[in-house]
């Protein structure tokens, strides 16, 4: 109680340099609370990802190349409809062949080709189905038109991206040609999926027929619970395991967001370990100034026969208790402003991730668009984080509040108490 | 010898002066001074009943006369035996060394005994060394050569651990500028000079209340320093200096930073601690008239006394 009343003291003795020490060691361990959350909270989400991926064998060629044509034989459907365990299968096809987008020709024309290479990069098929909700998910936004639905399936109906769509100048209810076949825009879509906006959209059965090909480049399979996935993995591998890729969701899932949470998992952790020096740094500096001002006050106290252990002793509580209402300002700070710091580090990995993927060499993965279970569904549910401070991460801070508050101030202590009474009474 | 002894006897309480004057009756045991002392005691008892109230100023004058007359006696009759010297000091030096600059001798071997209750002044002018001189005496710094005695204890011969205890239980200062601590109230900044000792916090509250009171700032112990003028703020300083019932009191400056009339009240105050707990005081200072209420006077030039 001493200590606080002394304390206090200290603080009416010097107000505005006390409080805005008070506010820059709040501030200093706000922002290594606030990237500590986000870190641990990163963390959470990716091991609850991972669980809620955990129903889904995904199965893709052992070619991880784009150049090449549907790999998967539909035979597999024949396996998998014996399964009795498993829940639902999606087929996807995609076609990445850029001369045959390259001949995708509005009405009229593209207004300049390089501006359709850019905008038309791919062809997407799956299966439609009213128990999948077809094309529709939270992430495939019709801007114009319909979605399709089951009556499309193997129809020439397709969904269009709006940026092809404006690219090349197409509007709901024109007509392209690829591949020497007519196919009707019915409805113009965007969303945040990756490529979504480059992309012609139909049902796997109409891609199949476009692309020549009778198979798939994906399947998805759901199983009906977690606990028979390895069986059902089992059955998949003993029966392609030579010539596909067969991996669960989360295994895939956790391949291709990997990067991303890694560089924001990264950022934050690199914010955290940042924020701490800068922390120690400013802190232990402050603590180190105001203690210093205070040496003349440790010669007195020597002078007055004062043990070293009873002059430290109060001068670390003296510390402690100002750097204890740093925390509280940290506090306040962080659930005011931590949501925001979130979102700038959550968005910095994004962006960091996007950039990579839209290099030369894109890791895109078939029907990745329209499967609800990719990768940029998963960002999604990263980036909607809830901010919560949690128990640990405020004790983390207490005690490093508490460690900063006493490396701060024990050593101009130290160094005091090593002078003589007389050199400590004449220290300016 | 029996100047020595006069003194001292001079500083017992009423009841053993009485006593001893109940033995010079029977003995036939003389002195000048007993017979003053008896004079004065029945001045003080005349003047108590006559004002009531402000007896205690008035006694505190007294007080000062009975100094007067007994240091008077002390530097015409003789000198101190340097064998009880509470104090010695040979051969001491104390020489500065800063970066770059070359050294300064604060001090050249100086040779001084201080016997116990006496009241130095030790004066000379800025620079000469005087605070040095204190700051050795004290245990506040090392001498680079010589050797300093108190208490009948070599200071360069004890540890860290029993120069701390010697700096609370054997000596207490008052500085110049006070150094009070700024965010301890009167009351506190006092107790903690008795931190090191087992009193318990009540016990060390009780003691420093008590101080206060002596030094005449019962009405101020809840204040922070800032609150109180010089004069009461050097008066704390008094009133921690004695808080562990030290043999030597070692003022710098000690009205340095007061007006006159704190300053008298201040030495008025030195005086009856002196008188009151027969403690030895070593006063530095600038001031002539401060030097005239003390027994003796040690003047410092240039690091060598004269």
């Amino acid at each position: 109680m001493e200590t606080v009343i002394r304390g206090a003291r200290n603080v009416k003795r010097k107000p505005v340099r006390s409080i805005g020490v008070i506010i820059i060691i709040g501030f200093s361990l706000a922002i290594f609370l606030t990237s500590s959350i986000v870190a641990s909270s990163i963390e959470a989400q990716a091991a609850a990802l991972e669980d809620s991926l955990g129903r889904e064998i995904i199965i893709t060629s052992s070619d991880v190349s784009f150049d090449r044509s549907a790999s998967i034989d539909e035979d597999i459907l024949n396996l998998t409809n014996n399964i009795s365990t498993i829940e639902s299968v999606q087929t996807f096809v995609t076609d990445i062949d850029r001369s045959g987008i390259n001949e995708v020709l509005a009405q009229g024309g593209p207004r300049e080709p390089g501006a359709l290479r850019a905008a038309l990069r791919f062809i997407s098929g799956q299966n439609l189905s009213s128990e999948l909700e077809g094309f529709v998910s939270e992430e495939l936004v019709l801007v114009n038109g319909r979605m399709l639905n089951d009556s499309d399936t193997g129809s020439n109906n397709v969904l269009l991206g709006v940026d092809s769509a404006l690219a090349n100048g197409i509007l709901v209810g024109d007509s392209i040609q690829l591949n020497g076949f007519s196919l009707n825009v019915v409805g113009l879509v965007s969303g945040d999926v990756f490529q979504t906006n480059a992309t012609i959209l139909m049902s796997v059965e109409t891609a199949q027929i476009i692309t020549d090909t009778s198979g798939f480049d994906k399947v998805v399979v759901t199983i009906e619970s977690i606990e028979l996935i390895d069986d059902v993995m089992n059955i998949l591998k003993s029966e392609y395991g030579d010539e596909l890729t067969i991996q669960t969701a989360s295994e895939q899932e956790g391949d291709n967001i990997a990067q991303s949470i890694d560089t924001i998992g990264g950022n934050a952790d690199l914010g955290a370990m940042a924020a701490l020096f800068a922390s120690m740094l400013v802190v232990g500096f402050i603590m180190v100034i105001i203690t210093k001002e205070r040496v003349n006050e440790i010669g007195v106290l020597k002078a007055i026969g004062l043990p070293n252990t009873k002059i430290v002793t109060q001068f670390l509580s003296e510390s402690i208790f100002m750097a204890s209402l740093g925390f509280f300002v940290c506090i306040i700070i962080t659930l005011v402003a931590g949501p925001m710091m979130q979102t700038m580090l959550i968005e910095s990995g994004s962006d960091d991730s996007s950039t990579s993927e839209q290099g030369s060499s894109p890791q895109f993965s078939p029907g990745q668009i329209l499967n609800p279970t990719t990768e940029s569904s998963s960002m999604d549910s990263i980036t909607s984080l809830e901010f919560s401070v949690d128990a640990k991460s405020i004790v983390t801070s207490l005690g490093l509040t508490v460690v900063i508050g006493v490396i701060g101030a024990l050593y101009p202590i130290m160094g005091a108490l090593k002078m003589q009474p007389a050199q400590a009474l004449r220290y300016e | 010898m029996s100047e020595v002894r006069v003194m001292k006897e001079g500083k017992k309480s009423k009841k053993q002066i009485e006593s001893t004057l109940e033995e010079k009756n029977s003995s036939g045991y003389d002195t000048d001074s007993l017979e003053n002392i008896l004079s004065i005691e029945q001045l003080k008892k005349r003047v108590t009943d006559q004002f009531g109230e402000d007896a205690r100023l008035i006694l505190d004058s007294i007080d000062e006369v009975e100094g007067i007359i007994l240091r008077r006696e002390v530097r015409e009759k003789g000198e101190f035996d340097d064998s009880k010297a509470i104090i010695h000091l040979s051969g001491l030096s104390k020489k500065y060394q800063s970066t770059g600059m070359s050294p300064v001798d604060a001090l050249k071997e100086v040779d001084l005994s201080i016997v116990e209750g006496e009241m130095v002044a030790v004066i000379g002018p800025s620079g000469s060394g005087k605070s040095t001189l204190l700051q050795m005496m004290g245990a506040l710094d090392i001498p680079t050569s010589g050797a300093v005695r108190i208490n009948f204890q070599e200071l360069s011969k004890m540890n860290s651990k029993q120069l701390t205890e010697f700096r609370s239980q054997t000596v207490g200062f008052v500085f110049q500028k006070f150094n009070l601590i700024p965010n301890l109230t009167a009351l506190e900044n006092v107790s903690i000079a008795m931190e090191s000792t087992k009193m318990n916090r009540q016990e060390r509250r009780a003691r420093a209340a008590e101080l206060l009171k002596e030094v005449g700032l019962n009405e101020r112990m809840s204040h922070l320093p800032g609150q109180l003028s010089g004069g009461e703020q050097q008066r704390v300083s008094i009133a921690r200096a004695l808080a562990n019932h030290p043999k030597i009191i070692y003022a710098d400056e000690p009205t340095g930073s007061l007006d006159s009339r704190a300053s008298k009240k201040i030495i008025s105050l030195f005086d009856r601690i002196r008188r009151n707990f027969n403690t030895t005081i070593i006063i530095v200072t600038h001031n002539h008239s401060i030097a005239k209420h003390c027994d003796r006077t040690v003047k410092i030039k240039d690091g060598r006394i004269r």
